[in-house]
């Protein structure tokens, strides 16, 4: 079930009223929560519960006896279990025919390889496997190093792990701030509420409006036609491919958080406007936080960080990216995308511009930031490595002649993308009040105007982009 | 080992404020709902109603403005294989010249419909004003009770008053959904109409304003570089449905097959009856499916598809005509796609209906039915027998 549908509106009208009315009773409210959500994931394709309803048990399970072992050999050995298992389900499901393809490359280039191809497996990618295996290791990771208990309830771990806002595209919520929520009473004040509500339609607008719009007028047709462009186009395209991710990923987060409102759960931050960045550190500090939190907490620290001297943080800095790109997908583009990024970062470090003392400078920093992040992100996009190296010399050539894709609808909604980034915060406060302060029928007619207006848009509808990860 | 679940209220939420936030969430819901389902109403009262996202291959929208009363001749309900394969402008070509006086048929076929789909375009655009002769075109997909495009047909004509039937009649989670789309069609209409995306599709408004609709037309210069028009655009839409249509057709149209019972049956008997206490004749139109995608059907459905077949023409006698199709069946160069005919073939099946079916009908005399073995029999005389009569 996708967030930008009528669909998802039909559910929260059926789910929330249900939930509120039981909300006082914890054991009827976790049912339903789990129940609702299990509804949702399994709207998607009904085998996909087995695999995260797995994931859930053996976690559970491995929490529970990570914490029961009597010595840190048994913690260890299990907590090494547990780790395996979701990794094998990762490798099956989502890297294990990139696998296959490259095993098979190897044997061709040895002359090894037999006449027919390997068999490939019948798996398909289950919506948001990376998500909730992120979670799901953190829970254990973290009663390993004893920073929570485990749950004495398969039914508050389930519901963490199913929890239907976060499940699919994150933000990866971590058991210590998670499972305390439902242990309260949700607080469901109208302030809340309104909150939860204006956050759906601000999401929804910046996905279906602005994201949708770049994707259709600019980045499709960019990446996808094998025609020559020059500097500006490229410059262009690249923009517009940041700020369609940008929207189109903090707007899902923003449908999520505020859908969790709504239920009187509070996910934690997922954007803080990376693109006022002055270095590619602070941008992966500002950018999807909970992937960045999760894989510095994880990956980076217990690598050793910055702690054992330059180029051992050199080198941890690229093994967390690294591990950060083969998380985004299997493929040799996701892979250097990574490296890219943990490369931009380890040469800013050392040869990067020095804090900035005056505007320019900082206007400078922040400039040359986001077109290092943009310039990754041909590697996200392009369909082969062939493709992006051909996009990165078209990069270098400012006398091509025009393809005249610059202009139309793709320029204005990038345009409206940039404005709504550099809004200020307490804008969004005062609107976010002034909404949630208007009466119930001006509310109800708003919701179903935007809703309306949004429908407009639905023709560009493209995947959420995370999706796919 | 495990943590407290003592059910902690949250000190800043009292009773008081607890229900208040519940009275204020229930009635923004209730007002959405309320507001969703006026507008829904006050669209479809103005005339809106086909205003929407899923306007082709027929523009519904342009017929609801054309003058009262309408005084049709002819109207053609089915999908966009009807919409392809029944030319008004070639009915009236033909027609005026059998009966020596001016005629007037349109063509009100829209995609995917169903016998469902024909209730409510009949109910909204035909009745009480009927045309003399209403066709209904129908191929084995259109009888189907457990049609997949099902969903959208409930979503893109249901009115409000129909939510309860349409939720009683549902058949699983997506035709329940679709059900409950008159709470927001409104919404989603209104601002498609004052944004001018209705008459994005020019050409289908066009040959509704001056042609009665369907996909081609005839009789004027400009009627010509619009088929010309179509007929580029349509260029490769065979190889691409040959690619993508054909290797589904078993399982996607016909993985179920429901027929003789059920909404849809119930739904095309309505119309029927409906328009027969208007004033109406009626006859079935068999719409004509090229030798690859015919292949493609299950024999069971075929059969099953012939019997239903039967029992409307015995038992409600309606008028069945299953065109001559040997001309066009192994044709490639007859179709757009496998199942959806080309200029030419379509000109040949509406000067076939209007020989044989319009014509008997208004000169009150029974539907010629060619030679219901066509594939294998060179005769193109009717069989002895073969014919059956129309209820007049």
């Amino acid at each position: 079930m996708l967030f930008n549908s009528f669909d998802f509106a039909v559910f929260l009208a059926v789910s929330w009223p249900i939930y509120r009315a039981i909300q006082k009773k914890r054991l009827p409210r976790l049912i339903w929560l789990l129940a609702i959500s299990a509804f949702f994931y399994g709207c998607w394709k009904p085998w996909y519960l087995t695999l995260i309803a797995a994931s859930t048990v053996i976690q559970y399970v491995v929490g529970a006896r990570i914490h029961a072992a009597k010595t840190d050999t048994g913690r260890t050995r299990w907590l090494v279990g547990g780790i395996l298992s979701d990794v094998a389900l990762l490798s099956t499901f989502k890297y294990g025919n990139f696998i296959v393809e490259n095993v098979e490359s190897v044997l061709q280039l040895w002359g090894m390889a037999g006449g027919e191809p390997l068999p490939r497996l019948p798996t398909e990618l289950p919506v948001g496997i990376s998500f909730y295996t992120f979670q799901t290791l953190s829970y254990i990771i973290d009663i390993h190093r004893r920073r929570i208990q485990p749950r004495g309830s398969l039914l508050d771990f389930a519901v963490y792990v199913f929890f239907f806002p976060q499940l699919v595209a994150g933000p990866i919520v971590r058991a210590a701030d998670f499972l305390p929520q439902l242990d309260k009473r949700p607080r469901l004040d109208w302030k809340t509420i309104g909150e939860g509500l204006f956050l759906i339609l601000a999401g929804l607008t910046k996905k279906m409006v602005l994201a949708d719009s770049l994707h259709h007028f600019v980045v499709q047709p960019f990446f996808t036609q094998p025609v020559r462009h020059n500097t500006f186009e490229v410059l262009y395209a690249v923009w517009a491919a940041n700020f369609q991710v940008y929207c189109d990923f903090s707007g899902y987060t923003d449908v999520a958080t505020g859908a969790a409102l709504l239920f009187g759960f509070t996910l934690p931050l997922n954007f803080n406007r990376p693109f006022w960045s002055q270095t590619p550190m602070e941008h992966w500090r500002r950018w999807h936080i909970s992937l960045g939190t999760w894989l510095l907490d994880y990956i980076y620290i217990p690598l050793g960080g910055s702690r054992k001297g330059p180029v051992r943080t050199d080198i941890n800095l690229m093994i967390t990216f690294f591990v950060g790109g083969i998380w985004h997908g299997a493929g040799w583009t996701f892979i250097f995308w990574g490296i890219y990024n943990g490369l931009a970062l380890v040469v800013w470090r050392r040869w990067g511009p020095r804090k900035a003392t005056t505007r320019l400078g900082v206007f400078w920093r922040t400039f040359l930031t986001f077109n290092v992040i943009c310039l990754g992100l041909i590697f996200l996009h392009a369909h082969s490595f062939n493709d992006a190296m051909a996009l990165i010399i078209g990069l270098f050539d400012p006398f091509e002649p025009s393809t005249g894709m610059i202009g139309g609808w793709g320029l204005l909604a990038l345009v409206a993308a940039w404005a709504l980034h550099w809004t200020p915060q307490s804008w969004k406060r005062h609107l976010q009040n002034f909404f949630a302060g208007m009466p119930a029928f001006a509310l109800a007619l708003v919701v179903l105007v935007a809703g309306g207006v949004l429908s407009l848009f639905s023709g560009l509808a493209a995947p959420f982009f995370y999706f796919q990860f | 080992m495990s943590a407290t679940h003592d059910d902690v209220p949250r000190e800043d939420t009292t009773v008081a404020e607890h229900r208040r936030t519940t009275l204020r969430g229930l009635s923004v819901l209730v007002w959405t709902i309320l507001f969703g389902l006026g507008l829904t109403e006050a669209v479809d009262a103005v005339g809106l109603k086909y205003v929407q996202g899923i306007i082709w291959p027929t523009d519904l929208h342009r017929f609801t403005l054309r003058d009262t009363p309408r005084d049709l001749d002819v109207a053609v309900l089915g999908s966009s294989r009807a919409s392809f394969g029944l030319t008004p402008a070639v009915l009236d070509q033909c027609l005026s010249r059998k009966l020596d006086r001016p005629t007037r048929s349109v063509n009100l076929s829209r995609v995917f419909a169903t016998g469902h789909t024909m209730r409510p375009i009949y109910t909204d655009l035909l009745h009480p004003d009927p045309p003399k002769v209403l066709l209904l075109a129908i191929a084995p997909e259109a009888l189907d009770d457990t049609n997949p495009k099902m969903a959208a047909s409930i979503a893109g004509t249901a009115s409000p008053a129909d939510i309860p039937r349409e939720l009683s009649e549902a058949r699983g989670l997506q035709e329940v959904l679709a059900a409950l789309r008159p709470f927001v069609r409104g919404a989603e209409t209104l601002p498609f109409y004052l944004a001018g995306r209705h008459s994005e599709e020019a050409r289908l408004q066009w040959i509704m304003d001056h042609h009665g609709g369907g996909q081609w037309c005839a009789g004027s210069d400009a009627c010509d570089d619009q088929n010309d028009d179509l007929t580029r655009v349509m260029g490769k839409r065979w190889e691409q449905a040959v690619r993508t249509v054909l290797s589904t057709v078993r399982t996607q149209h016909f993985g179920q097959y429901v027929v003789g019972e059920g909404r849809v049956h119930r739904a095309l008997l309505e119309v029927v009856e409906q328009a027969r206490a208007d004033g109406a004749q009626v006859a079935i139109i068999v719409m004509p499916l090229h030798e690859k995608f015919a292949a493609e059907i299950p024999k069971e459905v075929r059969e099953q598809f012939a019997a239903t077949l039967e029992v409307l023409a015995t038992e409600h006698g309606l008028p069945v005509y299953r065109p001559d199709v040997r001309r066009w069946v192994h044709d490639q160069r007859s179709w757009v796609d496998p199942d959806h005919l080309a200029k030419g073939a379509s000109t040949d099946l509406s000067r076939a209906v209007c020989r044989d079916v319009l014509t008997p009908l208004f000169q009150g005399k029974p539907v010629v039915v060619p030679d219901l073995d066509a594939q294998k029999s060179k005769s193109r005389v009717p069989k002895k027998g073969g014919r059956l009569r129309g209820k007049r």
